[in-house]
């Protein structure tokens, strides 16, 4: 089926999308409801424009759709280190510790961020996409998304320094 | 400050913390099967969809540009000039090609698709074609019974090598060689499809990257497309208006165009003006 072929090209970065937006929740299930979505809806795909942000806009939705309500969000974790990809692999075990400490530091305030918050840092930067596919994704005007990045950059800089600070406001 | 290494965070600049935040991108554990298991995302999705036939039918009926393939009859009567100048303007709005019975949506962003395994070259054991998702083996001299309408072969080439026919779709292929240059398709140098383009209903609407090459072309005084480049993919309309999604991954460059209410789809190596060549050169047996 040639469908089944077009979305699997996306299909890790949907999951990993669904499950930065919802990470408490079955990312794979929302993306597989997504994907069938996304079919039904072909149709309205305007014609020329990138597919990628298109697809993910609906993933976003559905992964939203089943976020629970929390302050926290704890199905956030890092991978252990042996499923990493050899590219992450660290010149020592000094180095790889510090690397560790580094990310699990940041991915804790990370996950005291409001959802708005995390949603875009994860779009523009966990997910490296660019503004506009960013803006796509998150159903956001596409001037919004440096205004609101920047903000959501600030509340993390402040979880960062006080374990409360950005769970709120 | 909470620990050493927060601190370290919080004094980091701007572009520091945002390389930091993709390397934690990286490092982030996500519950997933791998893309291209028998079971992943992908093939589930496709499983549900393949089960449900309302949901196909569902986006068919949406479909905002179904007046392109789905209009009344009375269309017809237009004239294919007018139908020509209508289906340009349309593609100037939206970047949508048609001809009667045919739908062609071009998709941008180019999905990374490899070629499958897709048909083999024939052997005792497996016909040219098989694999393809092109139906079933059926007799040439069976076809006008099973389709509806006689089938038309290329002048000057011998009679198609395997007949197959899914649904009402018939597609004739021909094994490449010394003349037939071989298509995406292993060990296929020409496939001629031949279905009846139902104006009410059914259309074909093509899915294909932005390297796609989509060109108008007249054949004996028929509309049609000449799409090359990139590979693409096809889905099209039944008359019940439900999707159908071809079965085949890709193709090669394609030839479209529709005469009597027949659309005739061809694909081959060739190259566009052969390609027209032989389209100018389907008959009736």
């Amino acid at each position: 089926m040639a469908y089944e072929e077009l979305v699997r090209g996306h299909q890790d970065l949907a999951v990993r999308t669904a499950h930065l937006i919802a990470p408490d929740g079955d990312a794979e299930d929302a993306v597989q409801d997504a994907f069938v979505k996304a079919w039904a809806a072909l149709p309205r795909f305007r014609a020329g424009s990138p597919f990628r942000p298109w697809l993910l806009r609906i993933v976003a939705n559905e992964a939203r759709n089943r976020r629970r309500s929390a302050v926290r969000r704890t199905g956030l974790a890092l991978r252990v280190a042996e499923d990493r990809p050899s590219g992450d692999a660290a010149p020592s075990p000094e180095s790889a510790v510090l690397a560790t400490e580094r990310q699990a530091t940041l991915l804790a305030a990370l996950a005291r961020l409001r959802d708005e918050d995390r949603e875009i840092v994860a779009a523009r930067y966990l997910l490296d996409l660019s503004e506009a596919e960013a803006a796509e994704t998150l159903g956001l005007p596409r001037g919004t998304v440096k205004s609101r990045l920047s903000r959501a950059i600030g509340r993390l800089r402040a979880a960062l320094a006080d374990g409360d600070g950005a769970t709120d406001g | 400050m909470a620990d050493p290494m927060a601190d370290l965070l919080v004094r980091l600049t701007d572009e520091a913390l945002a390389d930091a935040l993709r390397d934690l991108g990286r490092a982030i554990a996500v519950p997933r099967s791998t893309a291209g298991a028998d079971d992943d995302v992908a093939a589930r999705a496709r499983a549900r969809i393949v089960a449900d036939p309302s949901l196909a039918a569902r986006s068919a009926a949406r479909s905002r540009w179904s007046w392109l393939g789905a209009g009344r009859p009375a269309r017809l009567a237009v004239g294919l000039a007018l139908l020509a100048a209508v289906l340009l303007a349309a593609v100037a709005a939206a970047g949508i090609l048609g001809v009667p019975g045919i739908r062609i949506a071009l998709f941008g962003a180019p999905a990374t698709v490899e070629p499958g395994p897709t048909a083999s070259p024939g052997t005792p054991d497996r016909p040219i074609g098989a694999g393809a998702g092109l139906g079933r083996i059926v007799a040439l001299a069976d076809v006008a019974e099973l389709t509806g309408f006689e089938p038309r072969l290329p002048a000057g080439f011998a009679p198609p090598d395997v007949a197959w026919l899914a649904a009402a779709r018939l597609t004739l292929v021909w094994a490449a060689g010394p003349d037939l240059p071989e298509t995406a398709l292993d060990g296929v140098g020409l496939l001629v499809t031949e279905f009846r383009g139902r104006v009410d209903a059914e259309y074909y609407q093509k899915v294909a990257t932005t390297g796609t090459v989509v060109e108008p072309v007249r054949v004996a005084g028929h509309a049609g497309y000449w799409l090359a480049g990139r590979p693409h993919f096809f889905f099209y309309v039944d008359p019940d208006g439900h999707v159908v999604d071809d079965t085949r991954r890709w193709v090669g460059d394609t030839l479209i165009v529709e005469a009597d209410g027949i659309t005739y789809r061809i694909e081959s190596a060739l190259g566009r003006d052969a390609t027209v060549a032989l389209a100018e050169g389907l008959t009736r047996p």
